[in-house]
């Protein structure tokens, strides 16, 4: 497997995505087992990539797996690959990942490493939201995905379809597929939609363990019908028919006397598959046998004696293995290292793109300096180590080399977020377990020992000291909900606290800190990540019991209009006051400054360009940004709009510290500021520098901030959750019912074509969604399932600081609970008279 | 700040008392004082700040009659002379001869000082003159200024003649004004300035030990409604008799606390209550009028709660090995007045439920406390910062010197920076001054020169000395100690065997350096070739790298990259107006590392010109300086005076 690892151009990074339980780790297990890893009795069902107890235990993925599997193709295949190729061996380094929208920065983890996805859909349910969230992030990577419709067996075997409906219903899903593609691709990418007919798409069932593209049954045919394999394959999908009687291919559904002819599709693909099932299923003792003799398929003498669904899956495993499918769709398919950091190196490096570094990414230079990234930290059987994972894009890593450890706010030329240190060992990820190699060349994916230390989640490394970082993840989801955690004996806090590190470790999205209360907070993207990390934290990482509390929101304060006058602060000698005003930024603005399109980083004139032109900013204006908060990067802006002020300069470093201050913690519960733009629109400054200092003026801008946000109509915004809940239309009478109570908002409603499923997308706020899947359970008697995944922050559109208001009571809630006074001191509080 | 002024006593009693006085001899402040003017524009509400017209309320001497002090000031000054128990502390004075006598009032007491001070003279002099004629004389000038009189200005004449006496036998009262630190201590600082003798210190106090003078402590004889005391009592502790409960009080409360106990111990079996102990204050400490508890074996002497100890009965209580098994004991407090914030938590961190009285309200309170777990914060903010800002809040605590160069001593092993501040009263804005401290910690009385910051008014967390040998040391344990004693008996038992070996053998010594040397030489080098591993910061959930938290340990890295090309750093001069050059990535003045010029570093304004360096139209020329001040003085600044006209 090292040999192979040297040869990139048949090296194969690929991650399987999809919605949960359309069938990823099932599906897994097939390539596993040909892969000799797990028997093929057990495929299907082993779940070898859960390699959690809770995993197996509740049937999700949680984690992203890593494995490297072995493969050879024949030399006809080999012939078909469109990119450089050597031999016929190549090297898969597949990641499994979970399909639950709260995992899903697992994916992004997952995605980062890979160039390939395989992106598995039900052929059911069809299309869901986290199929689209994770191949609009794959796309965002410039990850060029293949798609598997899952769940055949299903439509078959439940539904009874008839071949053309199911035929429309893998149309439908390819198209919806390709509708999503179009909207995020990459023009860089090329066409990366999928077709059938060029056998991007697979058809299976992954606890059967078989699946079909339309190349190889359009191999079987060639051979018959004497016709170039690449011509069958065009046949053998969309609107094309053959006339049995003329022998001839056509593109219209009737033959010349007008009876209807039946699609190429399901007289070749399909047909066999129906009449298998049937006769299987329906118990045809007598036909079983010529049939399988027609599709040479030889069945084992145990085989033969098996009846049912048993004997169905005996069958079709050797009929159509999935693995053969599988495999290849990802050889043939996904783009090698090579070819695929060539386009990928622009988006992946932060530095200019025609730096040596950036260049030894393009070329996959296993000689130049190294580049490594590292998603995410794998926990190892050592408590509290990890196995950095992660990605070699150039260079060669080895045991012992010493690296530049370069952490997320590292910037070049500085001491920042740097460390050096020596990698101790270099490990091949196998599942659950792990093979020592001593060194590993661009364009593979292994795990590090010795260097967990240093990083908390990913960061880059390198030998190289001009070398900027690889592009920090952004993750689709936000960890929105909270809970605040503490241990039931004092002397156990250190416990917690190295608890909590390990946590942060081990999982990409996952947050903690601790409120201004003091107050130990975890944040997750969900109940369930939640519940996972809760109970990780509790049995593992800091193995104390502990106390938790009912899951909190945490909120945002802004401003709904202009500060009704010049809010006026004095500082403490009086001798100097800032004028300012709070305004509302537009929720686009907020977005940009959030997403990083804009950003402190920026120079200031294009800045100044983009915000005028696509926000609708003054030009002066947008030049004269002071600065962002909160962490110097947040959704709050200061602007300058005061005329010819002397000393002014000087107070700037002071009014932008006061400002992050104020805008880390707000005067109406303690929460971060958003969408606020502050204006400061006079200062008066004392002449003696000495009596203008930080002291002075620091204070004074806080104060001032607040007196001005309160005196601008003040709101809270609070986090919304978009649900996705599939259901039988008996159901959905439910779902309104619970949705309604909960201060819900539905967006959508669409009945899934030549299904009886019905499709509920609505608004839920995240503090209602507590209990929510429990209640919706109960409500439509266990038939629906919500996917929540946080959308954006929504003001709640009454006075905060009326105490009876919506507002007023969270606010009321969260300041009890901080041990703050309950009521709001009002403006009057940070208000000098002139 | 630390003046201390003599003033006349009959007036000031006059004024003090507020309103109608039957005083003609009342001075009354000229309000027409004019401060001089500053520099920049300002008016008279800049200057002065107006406060709302405080009615001085006395209900602690008599909450009857209070009222009545407005037109009969000789009940006033009976009552006075009762509560501070002046008979005593004048005895007690002229016993030991003390010549030059300061008094020192807290804020809420001050409004008597006049009086007492002018009554404590005046006893003095009564007992001095006791063998002379004078008394008479004194007798009938304090019964003409007592009874009579519309016209007396006789008895001016009268009191600087005695005055004059008195000052001639060196018999001297002063009042110290506005106490510097906190209002609990002895303000020794204060009292040197006049050379004193004795501070007599009114009111509640910390009764901590002072390194110098010797202090009286008068606390004042409080009105207490015992009875309602007990009623709340039953109120709050209801029907389980056998819980173990324990009374305090502040200070100035704490004489009923025997009589409390006597009456309650019956049927509350083990209850115990908190019992001034002298002892804990220096030889030279006297308190007038009260005594403590002398049975020994009433005395459970290990359990001490600042300067309390325990006195009780109950076997319960008695068994208790020290303060730290209140806790865990499930202890309950019933405390008589509310504390300061600080020692209220050091309190409610001891025992298990704290329920407080308050004698005026005449009402129980279960909180709201001050937050333990805010502190727990704060101490973990402390642990990742690299500048540490050491606010000395007092300067007569014993020990303080020796306090705070333990902390220093601390803060630089780990690898932190220190500096030291004295400010005088702390405020926002003198702190904030200093941006580039990130964490505060305030070496002060435990009773009241500790700040707490509960409303975050504070730019940078302030801690105490207790929570940052938590941050350096082995973390939380749950509890919270205020007393320097604890912790220098707990950090600073190695300091001592540092000193001795100055008459031990120098040669084995001088090997043991040498070994040590090499060792951090080795460890300094491994640790150079890998750096340290960074710290988790649990507050923001993110890794600190230990150059910012550990900024010292950078200096060998330093003198390893230096060493090479020494004059490199000279030769980069091309900007020259900047106020903060860049010298190298780390800022280093002679052989420490300066955060503070790292921080000046981060600055964007540099300098005068800086501001202007971005700008397109920058033109180098400038412009003409012109002559437009009249002076170099800032109030004579032309600009402000029409400024001024033109705003009236």
């Amino acid at each position: 497997m090292r040999g192979l690892m040297d040869k990139v151009t048949n090296v194969r990074n690929m991650s399987v995505i999809a919605h949960v339980d359309h069938g990823k780790s099932t599906l897994t297990d097939s390539l596993v087992q040909k892969a000799g890893i797990i028997s093929a009795a057990k495929a299907g069902e082993a779940r070898f990539m859960d390699t959690r107890k809770d995993e197996q235990e509740r049937g999700i993925t949680i984690k992203s797996t890593a494995i490297s599997l072995f493969s050879e193709c024949t030399d006809e295949d080999v012939k078909d690959i469109k990119q450089k190729t050597v031999g016929n061996s190549f090297l898969i380094n597949l990641i499994d990942s979970p399909g639950h929208v709260d995992f899903s920065s697992e994916v992004t983890a997952a995605l980062r490493v890979t160039d390939g996805a395989l992106v598995v859909v039900d052929c059911v349910e069809g299309v869901c939201v986290q199929t689209e969230t994770v191949l609009r992030q794959a796309l965002g990577e410039r990850i060029k995905p293949v798609v598997i419709i899952n769940k055949v067996d299903r439509a078959l075997l439940e539904l009874q379809v008839e071949k053309e409906d199911l035929y429309q219903s893998f149309a439908r899903t390819v198209e919806s597929v390709n509708v999503i593609i179009a909207t995020y691709v990459d023009p860089v990418l090329g066409d990366v939609q999928v077709y059938p007919e060029r056998g991007t798409v697979a058809f299976g069932s992954g606890l059967h363990g078989w699946a079909f593209t339309v190349r190889q049954f359009a191999t079987r045919y060639s051979k018959k019908f004497g016709v170039d394999r690449s011509k069958m394959m065009e046949r053998l999908w969309g609107d094309s028919y053959f006339n049995p009687k003329t022998k001839k291919w056509t593109n219209k559904d009737k033959d010349a006397d007008g009876k209807p002819l039946e699609r190429a599709f399901n007289m070749f693909v399909l047909d066999p598959i129906f009449r298998l099932f049937s006769a299987i299923m329906n118990f045809k003792k007598e036909e079983i046998p010529t049939l399988l003799e027609k599709l040479e398929i030889n069945l084992k003498n145990d085989e033969k004696e098996l009846e049912g669904k048993a004997l169905l899956k005996a069958v079709m495993k050797k009929f159509l293995p999935a693995a053969d499918a599988l495999l290849e769709m990802i050889v043939l398919h996904l783009p090698s290292p090579v070819t695929a950091q060539n386009y990928r190196a622009d988006t992946l490096y932060e530095g200019p793109a025609d730096d040596e570094i950036c260049k030894g990414i393009k070329n996959c230079d296993p000689t130049a300096d190294l580049m490594l990234y590292v998603s995410k930290m794998v926990p190892t059987s050592d408590k509290g180590r990890f196995y950095a994972f992660g990605r070699v894009f150039s260079g060669t890593v080895k045991s012992g080399q010493k690296v530049r450890i370069q952490g997320p706010n590292y910037v070049p030329g500085s001491k920042n977020d740097l460390f050096i240190k020596a990698v101790q060992r270099v490990v091949l990820m196998m599942g659950s377990k792990t093979e020592p190699i001593d060194d590993c060349p661009a364009g593979n994916i292994v795990g590090l020992v010795g260097i967990d230390q240093f990083l908390l989640k990913s960061g880059t490394l390198t030998t190289s000291e001009a070398a900027h970082n690889l592009k920090v993840m952004k993750f689709s989801v936000s960890p929105v909900v909270q809970v605040a955690v503490d241990v039931k004996n004092a002397s156990d806090l250190p416990k917690l606290v190295e608890g909590l590190k390990r946590l942060s470790k081990s999982d990409p999205c996952v947050l903690t800190h601790m409120s201004p209360a003091g107050e130990h907070i975890v944040a997750a993207t969900g109940e369930l990540h939640l519940e996972i990390c809760l109970n990780d934290l509790e049995h593992d990482h800091a193995g104390i019991p502990l106390k938790i509390s009912p899951p909190v929101v945490s909120y945002r304060e802004t401003v709904d209009g202009e500060s009704s006058m010049t809010a006026l602060s004095k500082s403490p000698n009086k001798h100097n006051r800032l004028y300012l005003k709070a305004e509302p930024l537009t929720e686009e603005t907020s977005l940009a400054i959030e997403s990083g399109k804009v950003s402190p980083k920026d120079d200031f004139k294009a800045r100044a360009r983009i915000l005028a032109d696509e926000f609708g900013w003054d030009v002066t204006d947008a030049r004269k940004i002071w600065c962002f908060g909160p962490e110097g990067n947040g959704p709050n802006v200061v602007v300058d709009q005061t005329k010819a002020v002397q000393y002014l300069a000087e107070i700037k470093d002071s009014v932008v510290s006061g400002f992050a201050w104020a805008s880390g913690a707000g005067p109406i519960l303690d929460e971060a500021l958003r969408s606020i733009r502050i204006n400061i629109l006079d200062v008066t400054l004392h002449a003696d520098s000495i009596h203008r200092g930080a002291g002075q003026i620091l204070p004074t801008m806080r104060r001032a901030t607040y007196a001005a946000i309160l005196l601008a109509e003040p709101r809270i915004q609070e986090p919304v959750f978009l649900v996705e809940i599939q259901c039988p239309e008996q159901a959905v009478g439910g779902i309104y019912s619970v949705l309604n109570k909960k201060r819900g908002q539905v967006v959508s409603e669409e009945q899934r074509p030549g299904t009886p499923l019905f499709t509920v997308k609505a608004y839920l706020p995240v503090n209602e969604s507590f209990g929510f899947t429990g209640e919706l359970r109960q409500a439509t008697g266990g038939q629906a399932f919500p996917q929540m995944i946080f959308d954006h922050w929504a003001t709640i559109n009454t006075d905060p600081l009326d105490p009876t208001s919506k507002a007023g009571e969270i606010v009321t809630a969260a300041r009890k609970r901080q041990g703050l006074k309950e009521v709001v001191p009002g403006y009057e509080e940070y208000y000098d008279k002139l | 700040m630390d003046v201390s002024k003599r003033k006349s006593a009959d007036e000031q009693a006059a004024q003090y008392t507020n309103t109608a006085t039957p005083r003609e001899s009342l001075l009354i402040m000229s309000d027409s004082v004019v401060a001089p003017v500053l520099s920049s524009t300002q008016d008279e509400s800049d200057l002065f700040q107006k406060y709302a017209k405080h009615d001085q309320d006395r209900t602690y001497l008599n909450p009857h009659y209070s009222t009545e002090y407005l037109t009969d000031p000789s009940s006033l000054i009976t009552d006075i002379k009762r509560y501070y128990s002046l008979d005593k502390l004048a005895a007690h004075l002229n016993d030991k001869g003390y010549s030059r006598v300061t008094l020192q009032f807290p804020d809420s007491l001050v409004a008597d000082s006049p009086i007492v001070a002018e009554l404590l003279e005046r006893a003095l002099t009564s007992k001095e003159n006791l063998h002379t004629s004078d008394h008479t004389q004194a007798k009938n000038v304090e019964g003409s200024c007592k009874k009579s009189c519309d016209t007396c200005s006789c008895s001016e004449e009268d009191k600087l003649e005695k005055l004059i006496k008195k000052e001639a036998k060196g018999q001297k009262v002063w009042i110290l004004a506005d106490t510097a630190y906190s209002s609990c201590c002895i303000d020794s600082v204060a009292a040197e300035h006049v050379h004193a003798d004795v501070v007599v210190h009114f009111g509640d106090a910390c009764i901590n030990s002072i390194d110098k003078l010797p202090a009286v402590y008068v606390f004042g004889e409080p009105v207490l409604d015992i009875d309602d005391v007990i009623e709340k009592f039953h109120e709050t502790y209801g029907e389980d008799k056998l819980q173990s409960i324990v009374l305090m009080a502040d200070a100035t409360h704490s004489r009923y606390l025997r009589e409390l106990w006597e009456r309650l111990s019956g049927e509350y079996e083990n209850l115990g209550y908190l019992d001034i102990n002298i002892d804990k204050a220096t030889n030279n400490a006297t308190i007038i009028d009260h005594q403590s508890e002398t049975n020994s074996e009433m005395i459970n002497a290990e359990v001490q709660i600042s300067n309390r100890q325990l006195v009780t009965q109950s076997f319960d209580l008695k068994q208790l090995e020290s303060s730290d098994e209140l806790q865990s004991n499930s202890t309950h407090l019933f405390h008589i007045t509310k504390p300061e914030a600080p020692h209220l938590l050091y309190l409610t961190a001891k025992f298990s439920t704290v329920s407080l009285y308050d004698p005026s309200e005449k009402s129980t309170s279960q909180g709201p406390f001050p937050s333990l777990s805010k502190r727990y914060r704060f101490m973990h903010m402390a642990r990742t910062v690299g500048t540490i800002g050491i606010l000395v809040n007092t300067l007569s605590l014993s020990q303080t010197t020796k306090m705070i160069n333990l902390l220093s001593k601390q803060i630089k092993e780990y690898g932190k920076k220190p500096h030291f501040f004295v400010v005088g009263k702390p405020n926002v804005a003198k702190l904030a001054n200093f941006e580039s401290v990130e964490c505060w910690c305030v070496v002060g009385c435990a009773q009241g020169g500790i700040i707490l910051d509960e409303t975050n008014e504070f730019y940078r967390p302030i801690i105490t000395p207790f929570e940052l040998g938590c941050a350096l040391g082995e973390g939380w344990t749950g509890g919270w100690e205020v007393e320097f004693k604890k912790y220098l008996e707990q950090y600073g038992d190695d300091e001592d065997p540092e000193e001795v070996p100055k008459n031990g053998d120098l040669k084995q010594d001088e090997q043991q350096k040498e070994e040590q040397e090499e060792k951090e030489e080795e460890q300094e080098e491994e640790e150079y070739s890998e750096d340290e591993a960074p710290e988790f910061d649990p507050v923001t959930g993110k890794y600190v790298s230990a150059v910012t938290s550990k900024p010292l340990r950078q200096l060998h890295h330093l003198t390893i990259e230096a060493s090479p090309e020494p004059e490199e750093n000279s030769t980069q001069s091309s900007d020259s107006n900047a106020l903060v050059k860049k010298l190298s990535s780390v800022v280093a003045i002679r052989t420490t590392v300066s955060t503070s010029a790292q921080y000046l570093q981060t600055r964007e304004w540099t300098g005068l010109g800086s501001d202007y360096k971005n700008d397109e139209s920058y033109d180098e020329e400038g412009a003409l300086v012109e002559e437009g001040l009249e002076s170099g003085v800032a109030r004579g600044y032309g600009f402000d005076v029409s400024d001024m006209k033109t705003k009236n």
